[in-house]
């Protein structure tokens, strides 16, 4: 129930992280670790040389070109109780509530949670609801991924060998929308059975939702946008008999596996009734604003 | 590799492998026993320190990652004699029987009422999630919580209180350990 040994860095600066990750092919960065060096201690994980990435300077927010840039250190707890984060992207801020429990959010990062890539991430549907760039950098300095196109797999991105992610840019919206989330979980601190993140904008008339963003977590090999959700409230006044109809197309949508303790069958139809939640919230945000 | 930190108001400098957790250079270098090794991988919050105040499990803190902070245990608390007061709530009201928890669970509890994440039983419950109690069905741990942020604490109980069935004054006998309360 310990870490096997590793060598270990703490390196000062971006580039020298990014030296130490490219040098070592079983090289892992180390952010908050909360996932990380559990897997560690249950030799799940076993990495050759930790790069601690305490020191780099990576935490912060900022505005700019319509989109809010968070640091890939800003830790869930931030994002949880800054009110200056969660006037800048509220649904992060909802949804990091739901992360863990609050040592796990004292100590685990935004990058770390988006890198680590767990199917259940509740930060992964914020990523998707909002829509965005990640910014990676490597070796030949840095790019930028559509955050639609950074989950990659089961616990893969688009982060590749020897780089690393250093912020995320979100599409926040502004007048004229809202954010919705919700989660199901067998205890506070579980993983999610299913959580779904809105984010949805009105059109011109203020009486019927533009375009909603859906993203789903617990119900997949990643976090996932759920199109035919969407697509179900595009053009719509959001009332019950269409927030039903949102449940059913979503449950209809995902494909989640059987566990040891929840069926597939059970988790689609959570994963509907977390989606018209939080589609029904976002709408009512967006109402109550316009 | 050397790691310098300040241990319950003590500067301490060890040699430790990079590779162990915060938890077990407390236990096995360090002497604090205090701080429990409970499930080793971040969901039972019995391994519960603050590390330059924040409260964090160090089972899933890696040991070089405290090196120049102040960390705090729970053997850190009492003071001339006399527990401190969420300790003393936590004897006086029952929210302690077997006690495998009550560290983890006072120092989470600690940061709770002082970062204001503890107003209602509620808010109390959110904050102690994922420390988890086998014993006393949570009830009278939120009620001390509550007490101490009331400031109902009383200001005169013994050190080792928690070590022997006495109990002060009005600490009902529902305080004594062992009697199956609540099952």
């Amino acid at each position: 129930m310990f870490p096997r040994p590793f060598d270990y860095a703490r390196p000062d600066s971006v580039d020298e992280a990014l030296a130490a990750l490219a040098a070592n092919p079983g090289a892992r960065p180390l952010a908050g670790g909360q996932s990380l060096v559990p897997m560690m201690s249950l030799g799940l994980a076993a990495p050759d040389l930790l790069v601690d990435l305490a020191r780099l300077p990576l935490a912060g927010s900022e505005n700019g070109g319509g989109s809010v840039r968070l640091g890939a250190l800003t830790r869930h707890r931030e994002l949880e109780r800054s009110a200056e984060l969660a006037a800048r992207a509220p649904l992060a801020s909802e949804a990091a509530r739901f992360i863990g429990n609050p040592r796990v959010r004292n100590r685990g990062t935004l990058g770390g949670s988006l890198s680590h890539a767990d199917p259940a991430s509740e930060l992964g549907t914020v990523a998707l609801a909002y829509g965005g760039q990640a910014v990676i950098a490597g070796a030949g300095g840095e790019r930028t991924v559509d955050l639609d196109e950074f989950f990659a797999g089961f616990f893969e991105t688009a982060v590749g060998a020897g780089e690393l992610l250093t912020a995320v840019e979100l599409d926040v919206p502004g007048a004229g929308s809202g954010h919705g989330f919700h989660e199901v979980a067998g205890r506070a601190d579980d993983f999610a059975t299913a959580a779904a993140a809105a984010v949805l904008t009105l059109d011109g008339t203020g009486a019927a939702c533009a375009t909603v963003r859906l993203a789903l977590a617990g119900v997949g090999d990643r976090p996932l946008r759920v199109e035919a959700g969407e697509a179900v409230c595009a053009g719509a006044a959001i009332d019950a008999p269409l927030l039903g109809r949102l449940a059913d197309a979503v449950a209809d949508a995902v494909s989640p596996e059987d566990d040891a303790f929840i069926s597939a069958g059970y988790r689609k139809r959570v994963a509907g009734a977390c989606a018209a939640r939080a589609v029904e919230s976002a709408w009512t945000r967006a109402r109550e604003a316009a | 590799m050397e790691v310098g930190f300040t241990l319950n108001g003590k500067a301490r400098r060890l040699d430790v492998p990079a590779h162990w957790t915060l938890l077990r250079m407390l236990r096995d270098i360090a002497g604090s026993t205090d701080v429990k090794h409970g499930c080793g991988e971040g969901v039972c919050g019995a391994c519960a320190v603050l590390v330059d105040g924040v409260a964090m499990n160090s089972c899933s803190v890696l040991a070089p990652q405290v090196d120049g902070a102040t960390v705090e245990t729970v053997g850190g608390l009492a003071a001339g004699g006399k527990l401190h007061p969420l300790q003393a709530e936590m004897v006086m009201r029952g929210g302690v029987q077997c006690g495998f928890c009550t560290p983890g669970m006072v120092l989470s509890a600690l940061e709770a009422v002082r970062i204001g994440a503890a107003g209602s039983d509620e808010e109390i419950r959110h904050s102690l999630a994922g420390n988890l109690c086998r014993c006393t069905g949570y009830g009278k741990i939120v009620d001390a919580v509550a007490a101490y942020r009331d400031g109902e604490a009383p200001d005169d109980v013994p050190a080792d209180a928690g070590e022997h069935e006495h109990r002060p004054e009005g600490g009902g006998s529902a305080a004594s350990p062992g009697v199956g309360v609540g099952h």
